[in-house]
């Protein structure tokens, strides 16, 4: 959008530098390539503002400081302060101007993570958000026509934030439990995040007709509702004049049906001429693989990224002990603490399901990103083998267990530690189990019916 | 078809060019969690 000239505000609500804190020596040095890319590609696409995510502190301060020397961009946030001064540490907000209005982008974190913060950062404080929120934009307001809050606050405080705050006029959030996407509006106020992960950018087109200070918006579905109405009646008005037309008789109901839709027509009329001189504003969230086009500059970095980061791990070759066991050795092999079975147990009793199960890419999921450079990356590993994050921390495909190795049946149904006795199976595989690993990103052609089909390991006992 | 032509038509009589028109566009949680599997 900004190499065709449009005029465009970019902004990120933070939490951008980790998912979890490195507990490696690797992974700290693979974390740090990573957001070298990362800040390399925020400052190529001219981001403007970042805010701080609580994550975003996982390796303290000084290294959040650090990472902001390479930044082109700001990191802001109004709410972390010092606690001896009471001073904020990256700037409160920005204002920044785009087609001669002024839009005042104010950062906020959770207020919750202070406790977390205060064993990292002793000298830090978070504030309480809203009523920080409400100073910042009281304050700004005399100077800005459009006031957004970058939020960590998660979905319900942010509605919180827009009852109490009516000085705002945009809230996108992030952070929080929620993993969904939003689009609402409390009050008049919308609140827009998307799914996490990067798949999609959300962008708010405002077009603005009336100047006049102070500027109000209003959302554009309202007149793209009446525009729509207006159409249907204009339709049905001319099938009802050719139907007259066509029969040479009057017809009274018809007669009535048209008066009733020519009264309509003008009241429609009427309610879109109101708005002919409103400014409005309109969402739409843009699935970034399917709509955007890879830039060369920054593709040129993540394969330098991927390259850098494979040889940082040193792949213990496959040779696991594990093969010319017998199953019963195998099964001896896994560790009595671990929540996951494997599916060389479930064969014991599923023996169908395990044999339909081998042939399918499920059972292969782990080998299928091995001579890959994803065969290192957490977010590839998370999906290519069973129980991710649950059982260990492994580093590389080489690293998973064998009885990890693939997507397992306990992927799809749960642990199977302790059934069929104490241990409850998911029997059923939901479509939300799939849509862990299935994304929209991930599987575009994603069908439910029919990949449970592919699957082929139906129940059968 | 007609109703198609008189709605495609009406449009841009009911609506005024805006004087002003940008966008903000964003993103949130790029590093955000998944569910792990299982």
């Amino acid at each position: 959008m900004k190499k065709e000239g449009a005029e465009v505000l970019l902004l990120d609500t933070g939490n951008i530098l980790f998912r979890k804190l490195p507990q490696t020596e690797t992974k700290k040095k693979d974390a740090l390539l990573r957001i070298d890319l990362l800040i390399q590609s925020y400052n190529e696409i001219r981001y403007e503002a970042v805010n701080v995510g609580e994550k975003d502190l996982m390796m303290g301060l000084k290294f959040l400081l650090d990472v902001t020397q390479k930044a082109k961009f700001p990191f802001i946030s109004a709410n972390l302060v010092d606690k001896k001064t009471q001073k904020v540490i990256f700037r409160s907000h920005v204002i920044k101007e785009i087609s001669g209005i002024k839009v005042g982008i104010l950062g906020l974190l959770d207020d919750q993570f202070n406790s977390a913060l205060q064993e990292r950062e002793p000298g830090l404080v978070i504030q309480d958000p809203i009523s920080v929120s409400r100073d910042i934009a009281r304050s700004l307001r005399p100077h800005c026509d459009l006031i957004v809050v970058l939020s960590q606050l998660g979905e319900m405080k942010d509605k919180r934030l827009a009852r109490e705050n009516r000085d705002i006029h945009l809230i996108l959030g992030g952070g929080g439990e929620s993993m969904r996407a939003v689009a609402e509006r409390v009050g008049e106020i919308p609140i827009y995040r998307l799914e996490p992960r990067g798949g999609y950018l959300g962008r708010v087109d405002y077009s603005i007709s009336d100047t006049k200070r102070p500027i109000h918006f209003l959302i554009s579905s309202e007149r793209d509702e009446l525009e729509k109405r207006l159409g249907r009646l204009i339709i049905r008005t001319i099938q009802i004049k050719a139907e007259i037309a066509k029969a040479g008789r009057p017809d009274e109901m018809k007669a009535k049906e048209l008066k009733f839709l020519e009264s309509k027509q003008k009241e429609v009329e009427k309610n879109l001429m109101a708005l002919q001189d409103k400014n409005f504003y309109k969402h739409i969230a843009i699935p970034v693989q399917l709509s955007i086009e890879d830039d060369p500059k920054i593709m040129k970095g993540v394969e330098h990224y991927r390259s850098e980061s494979a040889k940082l791990y040193k792949p213990k070759m496959a040779g696991l002990p594990e093969k010319g066991l017998s199953e019963k050795e195998m099964i001896a092999r896994i560790p009595q603490d671990s929540l996951f079975v494997g599916a060389i147990t479930c064969k014991k009793c599923h023996e169908v399901n395990y044999r339909n199960w081998l042939k399918t890419k499920h059972a292969k999921a782990s080998q299928t990103i091995v001579a890959s450079p994803k065969y290192a990356q957490e977010e590839c590993l998370m999906c290519h083998s069973t129980g991710y994050g649950k059982m260990g921390d492994y580093a590389t495909v080489e690293e998973i267990p064998f009885y990890l190795q693939g997507v397992q049946c306990e992927t799809c149904h749960g642990p199977g530690r302790g059934h069929p006795g104490k241990g409850r199976m998911e029997r059923k595989v939901t479509l939300g189990a799939c849509r862990n690993c299935h994304t929209k990103d991930q599987s575009p052609t994603f069908n439910y019916v029919a990949y449970l089909e592919k699957i082929g390991c139906k129940i059968t006992k | 078809m007609i109703g198609l032509i008189v709605t495609q038509s009406y449009v841009p009589l009911a609506r005024a060019a805006p004087k002003t028109q940008f966008s903000i566009v964003y993103t949130n949680d790029v590093m955000g969690e998944v569910e792990p599997c299982g």
